[in-house]
């Protein structure tokens, strides 16, 4: 947590209450499997699964899924441990930006909570409630509120009410610690249930943690006894900040949530999906985070656009245009999994796929209620083949980008379609030797007649072979002998002889 | 179609139809990688000799890139093949240029591997320094092949090189169908009428067959660190760089520079046999012949050995062995090793030899070993034999502590033109092996780790497979069948040279005229480019120094029973045979003793029950892979119980199996059955040896194995005998004990008892001061002399010196020590984690003048900055300044810092009461900080835990009858999977009275495979099982109490 010595203007609620003596509330809502939920929510909870942490040099286990966990992973076993015990185990490391994206869409969940939303430690969000606690009536409607709200969210949450911030956060922290069972939990605890919460739930560091046990203190509570000059001199300043904090005699410095003006979520795969269908569910999620965002921005789109990823190959965006604006209702998600189950359907994957996001640059202002009155649910309505019709007048082939030009000795690589076809710099130095201008997408067989190639009459051999024999790493493996031989239109032809087969097949003409 | 005749007549262009063949063309290679050009080369030497050999080539070089490391092996596989090697090497020249350079002659091949040296020792390792000046002084007489880079030839160095080598040089032609091959004939031949030189074929071979690409590729990828996705044009176009058949080379080469190959193949006339090793001339004193000096020294020797005159059996043996050393011409050899020993005898460096010529009695004359042949049968016959004709082998062990200083006596004598370390050439494993192939095929790293891990460490290649499956790796992608493939075909490859252990090779003249010299990774380090398998091939001569952490600490318990006891023991001097020490032996007490500490020795002892120096050497040898992989270790126990008679298949056999009771237990008597049971003639016996060796490496040992069962067979020996033998052949491998290394770590076995025994105090003290070492943590080693009563204390900033010291005047009854009186042991501060011994040097000149008496004097008088302050109290060694840890760190770490001109004072202002530490924490942290605790065990302070209520301890098991039900608990300190028991994995389990050993059946380390390799306190549920007085624990069921454990450190010593 970053401190910043001048007061925090975005708490001026607070700086009220404590002017006017009263208690403030603070709410914390603490995601402890935040950094391995957004990977295990796409996938099957069978698989053991386990989240890598990189100290320095030492790569050990930062958290696990549960069948993980049932198999006898532990946080903090190192990497090649956690795999004698389960070879099979899979492990990612923690994907910060991910899970950035993934609170802030909790936090537009619980933008109707109170709008006075503050991210922390990239897994927990704290929110100022004492003014909806008025609104409730009282604390335990509130929670009852909060209990309801609760299954929206598919991310475990233990949730703590109490009078500082910081003080919420350690005891909504030691509330997982004590019961993880259920999915959701919410408490309210006076300020002195603090004194029992153990030191390492503090924000420190290793080497003050081994200062503060070595001296025989295990609780707050501990601290809170030992006069804070001494403390302080012992600690420093920052340390004695962070009691002041937790005690609620100060506020921490939190960095206030605003809404992003874009929607952007990714889910890295941990395996690679194979077969379109298995897209489905994961845009599933995204788009029902996409309509939770939409509800709360009041807002409607136009147009989506999904990135595929690929190991080896450029991402591949499809843009998913809509014939009217969109807002989000209650079929939003389903209507949107229709479109684009037509849009998958004639479409193949070049490559499995390792990465999906869905974006949406634009919003628009949600036209008036009235409009909708009148002409209900038309999407819906339509016909597929209509749907269709409109999705590919939209979509057309640009939507699709060709695979990129790359070094290779075989020039079926070297020499891609976007290559020829794109007004690409005719310049671009290339290291290979003597090619021809044009080259044929599809090499085409030459006739044979005593055993010699012809191709409208003879040709001859002017130079070569050269012989290419390359790409057995990536199913495209060539062993051919190239030449360049002469039509006797005077031509200059590009042709090769396979090794194996003996065919004579022209690749290229020159120019 | 009337082209196409007209297209075949020239040469350059064809069809690879029918060439008008007439008789193919006589050829040499003059240009071929092997795979010791790491990382380019894609065939083992021995591959491409084969190769070359198959294809009819005249003759092969291996040039590889400034190295001669792969010519040996080159060399004995081309002895077998009918083609001739030429030796040479490859150079990258200014930019684009490369300079090969083969050998004409002797002096010629001393010339490159002069040159080779020179460019290896201005660079860094792994890497060379070439200029054209280099060249021009270090080679006069060689053939030299230049390859241009024909678009931009680097004219220059063409003149030059064509001025200073104008009879010596050729311009060579290396054509492998690509696209502008025309174009580079033209030019070259452009050049070679410019500067007069003929045109030679050659081509830069770096695979023997074309089937090797896949493999070279993934070379290359591996070389530039990348995947092979990503590199591109980087990659060869096509496999045209193999071994290719003389016909096809006809088809592409101009006739005029094939032959030129032969022209070049008739200068070079060099042999690697020509090498002859000439030993260092100033071990012998100038105007004395060696034969004489060596005699002078052995009868000086025996002189002081035996004072009151020398046993005729002594006297005997010494003529018998002199006159073997002189007709084989040896003598140079032991006075070498003599000169070594005598260096470190005048520093005080205790060392022993061992191997196969150390323990004659001329050895022990001159200090080489110390085991005594008066009193043990050990002929040196046995260990050099004549008609083996093989170099002799003493290594010669030293203090670990101190060996460095030996190593620098024989750069400082010899100089470092004369004396280097032998190469070990460090290949791919199989956990290197996935993970660069994996890397190459851009696999992502948890896959790769994954996968690697899917390789456990107990299974066996060929299981890989499987395993990937089952870890679900899908292996029908092309990708993962590449991956398996490559991964197999890399194995073996070699990766880099790196030194050998203690190898040293000396000589007379020059190191670097016979052997190219380059830098070691560890600075002020040389080492020779061949291994030692290269130099036995060659016969060339080594010393192995070696380092022996046992050493260190009985040189040191010397060193303390001397001040204590006034006795100046030595390892020759110790009372022999006592019979004492034989019974500790028989009980299996044996912790912290050289060799016989593992836990398969303990339980071999109380069932051999060694009562003489020849049972420990059977001792040593027995519990190794070759014997229980031959299955002798029972046969030989019951042999020896009177339970089995012995008998022998004929006199021949008895003469060689008679001392271990008709088990062959040694790799000298497998070698000599072989001979005798099986008739393989001393050459054939010398190759098996030299198979066994290198098996693991190779392979190449089942042409022995069935050739040793078809003679054994003709002589109508039993089956399962020659069954038998050929198991324990392949169980010696790497692990080959022979009967002579045993012998001298017998007696490093009987010296370390007869100390444990006598002096419990002074060994564990002298251990404890040698560490790390050994299989033993200092927890344990303390625990166990504790049990054996020695008083052992805790670190005292009073007390303590920075090494472990022993203490008498302090205990309370005792001012002086009688010889039955054990002094204690006073912990010294290098316990303490993270304490430096300069701050520890300031603290004890301080005290010198007075003890301290409180934190503030200790303060005022040390000038001890707060770190190293708290790194005392974190050890406990303040707790008589200030009571308790919390309470003196607390006022340690309220000091101000940072404040230099000023004396740091004590903060007494905060007069606080701190919580006491309760005993656990105090244990806890002595375990954190020191790594052992003299409070309590850690198993002591939960015996009143409801889990461990019905636990026994480990003392109590010898109470308990076999097969009865127990339930123990303890700290895991082992873990061990012996390859000799399949699936078996042993854990040591330690309480407050001692180990237990439990047993953990395959089955059970399947279903409890967490438990087992993640429990650090574990609790086990089992039987006893009894044999004399070896006890285990069968496991039924294993829980782990580590949870009870809470932060406490406790390493175990895993599957090492």
């Amino acid at each position: 947590m970053q401190r910043k010595t001048a007061p925090n203007p975005a708490l001026p609620y607070k700086a009220c209450c404590y002017a006017m003596n009263r208690l403030p509330y603070s709410l914390c809502l603490y995601f402890p499997l935040l950094p391995l939920e957004i990977f295990t929510l796409t996938m099957e909870e069978s698989r053991p699964f386990a989240l890598e942490h990189r100290v320095k040099n030492r790569r050990c286990i930062l958290m696990c899924n549960t069948t993980a966990q049932s198999q006898g992973i532990k946080t903090g076993m190192s990497i090649s441990q956690a795999y004698s015990l389960i070879p099979e185990l899979l492990i990612q490391c923690e994907d910060t930006q991910q899970q950035t994206q993934a609170l802030q869409q909790l936090a537009i969940w619980a933008y109707d909570i109170s709008p006075d939303i503050f991210l922390h430690n990239n897994h927990a969000l704290m929110i100022e409630v004492s003014s909806c606690l008025k609104m409730h009536g009282n604390l335990n409607n509130f929670l009852l509120f909060l209990e309801k709200k609760s299954p929206q969210i598919d991310h475990h949450c233990s949730a703590s009410i109490t009078h500082s911030f910081l003080g919420a956060y350690l005891l909504a922290q030691q509330y997982f610690l004590d019961s993880s069972e259920k999915k959701f939990q919410s408490q309210y605890l006076e300020m002195n249930a603090l004194h029992d919460l153990p030191l390492f739930l503090m924000d420190i560091n290793a080497s003050q943690t081994e200062k503060l046990t070595g001296v025989g203190f295990k609780t707050l509570g501990d601290l809170f006894k030992i006069p804070q000059a001494a403390l302080h001199k012992r600690f420093g300043a920052d340390f004695i900040c962070q009691l002041h904090d937790i005690r609620g005699e100060s506020t921490p410095a939190l960095e206030k949530f605003v809404l992003p003006d874009k929607f952007s979520r990714t889910i890295n795969f941990i395996e690679e999906l194979e077969q379109v269908e298995q897209l489905i569910f994961p845009l599933q999620r995204l788009l029902s985070e996409l309509s939770n965002d939409l509800l709360v921005r009041q807002k409607t789109l136009r147009q989506l656009k999904i990135t595929l990823g690929f190991r080896e190959q450029k991402n591949e965006h499809l843009l998913l245009g809509l014939s009217q604006n969109r807002q989000a209702h209650s079929s939003f998600v389903k209507e949107m999994v229709a479109l684009l189950r037509l849009k998958f359907s004639n479409y193949t994957l070049q490559a499995p796929v390792i990465l999906l996001s869905l974006d949406v640059e634009h919003f628009f202002p949600l036209q008036q209620q009235s409009d909708d009155l009148f002409v209900p649910q038309k999407s819906s309505t339509e016909s597929p083949e209509a749907l269709l019709d409109q999705l590919q007048a939209r979509l057309g082939p640009n939507a699709l980008q060709g695979m990129s030009a790359q070094e290779d000795h075989r020039p079926d690589r070297a020499f891609s379609l976007q290559s020829l076809n794109c007004n690409q710099d005719p310049a671009t130095p290339l290291l290979l030797p003597e090619r021809p201008l044009w080259l044929l997408k599809e090499p085409r067989p030459l006739m044979i007649i005593d055993q010699q190639p012809r191709m409208n009459g003879p040709i001859q051999l002017l130079k070569g072979p050269e012989r290419i024999a390359s790409g057995w790493w990536d199913h495209a493996p060539i062993q051919r002998d190239y030449f360049i031989a002469r039509h006797h239109s005077g031509a200059l032809y590009w042709i090769f002889q396979t090794l194996e087969e003996k065919r004579w097949y022209l690749h290229g003409i020159f120019s | 179609m009337a082209s196409f005749p007209e297209l075949q007549n020239n040469s350059a262009i064809n069809m690879d139809g029918q060439p008008p063949v007439s008789q193919l063309p006589a050829y040499a290679e003059l240009h071929c990688l092997s795979n010791f050009t790491f990382l380019r080369g894609a065939s083992h030497p021995e591959e491409l000799v084969s190769e070359a050999a198959r294809l009819g080539y005249r003759a092969l070089a291996i040039s590889d890139e400034c190295s001669l490391s792969g010519v040996v092996r080159a060399h004995q596989q081309a002895k077998q093949e009918d083609i001739q090697l030429l030796i040479g090497s490859e150079f990258k020249l200014g930019k684009n240029s490369t300079l090969i350079i083969l050998a004409t002659h002797r002096q010629s091949y001393g010339q490159l591997s002069a040159l080779i040296t020179h460019c290896r020792r201005h660079a860094e390792k792994g890497h060379y320094q070439i200029h054209f000046e280099d060249i021009k002084r270090f080679i006069r007489e060689a053939v030299l092949i230049i390859l241009p880079d024909y678009h931009n030839p680097d004219v220059t160095l063409l003149e030059a090189l064509s001025q200073f080598y104008n009879g010596s040089l050729w311009i060579g032609l290396n054509l492998h169908h690509h696209a502008d091959e025309a174009l580079k004939k033209q030019r070259l031949y452009q050049l070679a009428k410019q500067f007069r030189r003929p045109l030679v074929a050659c081509g830069s071979v770096l695979m023997h067959k074309a089937s090797q690409q896949m493999l070279q590729d993934t070379l290359t990828a591996i070389r530039q660190n990348q995947s092979i996705y990503q590199l591109g044009l980087d990659l060869e176009s096509n496999a045209e760089h193999h071994l290719r058949p003389l016909k096809t080379l006809q088809n592409i080469y101009p006739p005029e520079t094939l032959a030129e190959t032969q022209t070049i193949q008739k200068r070079c006339h060099f042999s690697l046999d020509e090498l002859r090793y000439e030993y260092p001339a100033e071990v012998v004193p100038p105007g004395k012949d060696a034969t004489q000096y060596l005699r002078e020294l052995v009868i000086q020797g025996a002189r002081q050995r035996w004072p009151e005159g020398i046993p005729d059996k002594v006297r005997k043996l010494l003529g018998k062995e002199l006159l073997l050393i002189k007709e084989l011409h040896y003598e140079y050899y032991f006075l070498t090793v003599y000169d070594i020993v005598q260096f470190a005898r005048s520093e005080g460096i205790l060392c022993q030899g061992r191997g196969s010529a150390a323990n004659s009695a001329v050895c022990f004359c001159l200090y080489i070993t110390e085991v005594d042949p008066a009193l043990n049968d050990l002929l040196i016959e046995r260990f050099i034999s004549k008609e083996r004709n093989e170099p002799p082998d003493i290594d010669v062990d030293f203090e670990h502590q101190r060996r460095e200083e030996v190593i620098q006596f024989i750069y400082k004598k010899y100089g470092r033109d004369r004396a280097a370390l032998a190469a070990t050439v460090i290949t791919y494993r199989t956990k290197s092996a996935i993970r660069d192939v994996g890397k190459a095929l851009g696999l992502d790293l948890s896959q790769i780790e994954q996968m690697s891990k899917a390789f456990a460490w107990w299974d066996k290649r060929a299981e890989y497979l499987t395993r990937l499956q089952e870890s679900g790796i899908n292996t029908n992608t092309p990708t993962m069948q590449h991956f398996v493939q490559l991964v197999e075909r890399i194995l073996t490859f070699p990766r880099h040279l790196s030194q050998h252990v203690g190898g040293f090779i000396i000589s007379q003249g020059p190191l670097s005229q016979l052997v190219p010299i380059e830098n070691a990774s560890m600075v002020d380090r040389t080492i020779i480019q061949w291994d030692k398998n290269d130099l036995e091939a060659l016969g060339l001569m080594k010393v192995d120094i070696l380092a022996l952490g046992i050493l260190t600490a009985i040189r040191k318990c010397f060193t303390y029973l001397h001040t204590l006891r006034g006795q100046q023991w030595s390892m020759a001097t110790l009372p022999a045979e006592d019979l004492k020490v034989y019974q500790m032996l028989q009980n299996g007490d044996s912790t912290g003793l050289f060799q016989v500490e593992s836990r398969a020795q303990m339980a071999m002892l109380p069932r051999l029950k060694p009562v003489t120096f020849y049972d420990l050497v059977i001792q040593v040898a027995i519990v190794r892979p070759g014997p229980i992989q031959g299955k002798m270790v029972h046969p030989y126990l019951k042999r020896r119980q009177g339970l089995e008679p012995v008998h022998y298949a004929n006199d021949d056999i008895k003469q060689v199996l008679e001392r271990t009771l008709g088990v062959p237990i040694f790799q000298e008597q497998v070698i000599k059955l072989a001979m005798v049971a099986a008739g393989f003639s001393a050459g054939e016996a010398d190759q098996l040896r030299r198979a066994m060796a290198r098996w693991k490496k190779t392979g190449e040992l089942k042409p022995f194995q069935d050739k040793l069962k078809k003679g054994m067979q003709e002589r109508h020996y039993p089956e399962t005998f020659a069954e038998q033998i050929c198991q324990q052949i392949q169980g010696f491998g790497e692990y080959g004990f022979p009967e002579s290394h045993a012998a001298s770590f017998a007696l490093l076995v009987y010296v370390t008892a007869w100390l444990k025994c006598y002096e419990p105090a002074a060994y564990c003290c002298a251990l404890l001061n040698s560490q790390p070492m050994g299989f033993y943590s200092p927890s344990q080693l303390v625990q166990d002399a504790k049990r054996h009563h020695v008083q052992v204390f805790d670190v005292d900033v009073n007390k303590s010196q920075w090494e472990h010291h022993l203490e008498y005047k302090t205990l309370p009854s005792i001012s002086t020590l009688s010889p039955q009186q054990q002094p204690a042991i006073r912990l010294g501060f290098l316990l303490i984690k993270g304490l430096k011994k300069q701050s520890i040097e300031k603290l004890l000149q301080a005290r010198h003048k007075k003890i301290f008496s409180n934190l503030q004097d200790l303060l005022d008088r040390t000038q001890l900055s707060p770190a190293e302050l708290e790194t005392l109290t974190r050890g406990g060694a303040l707790a008589v300044l200030s009571g308790n840890r919390h309470q003196s760190r607390w006022q340690i770490q309220g000091m101000e810092p940072s404040r230099p001109l000023l004396n740091e004072k004590l903060l007494q202002d905060d007069a606080i009461t701190l919580p006491t530490p309760s005993t656990g924490q105090e244990v806890m942290e002595d375990y954190r900080h020191l790594g052992l605790s003299l409070k309590q065990h850690p198993i002591a302070l939960l015996r009143h835990h409801p889990e461990l209520r019905h636990c026994k301890l480990a003392a109590q098991l010898t109470e308990l009858g076999h097969r009865r039900f127990v339930q123990i608990a303890g700290i895991v300190t082992g873990r061990q999977r012996p390859a000799t028991a399949t699936g078996v994995v042993f854990i040591t389990l330690e309480d407050e009275s001692g180990n237990s050993n439990i047993v953990v059946w395959k089955n059970l380390v399947e279903t409890q495979r967490a438990t087992l390799l993640g429990a650090r306190l574990l609790k086990v549920k089992g039987v006893v099982e009894r044999d004399k007085k070896v006890i285990h624990v069968i496991a039924g069921e294993l829980i782990d109490l580590s949870h009870l454990l809470g932060g406490l450190s406790y390493s175990s010593r895993d599957f090492h």
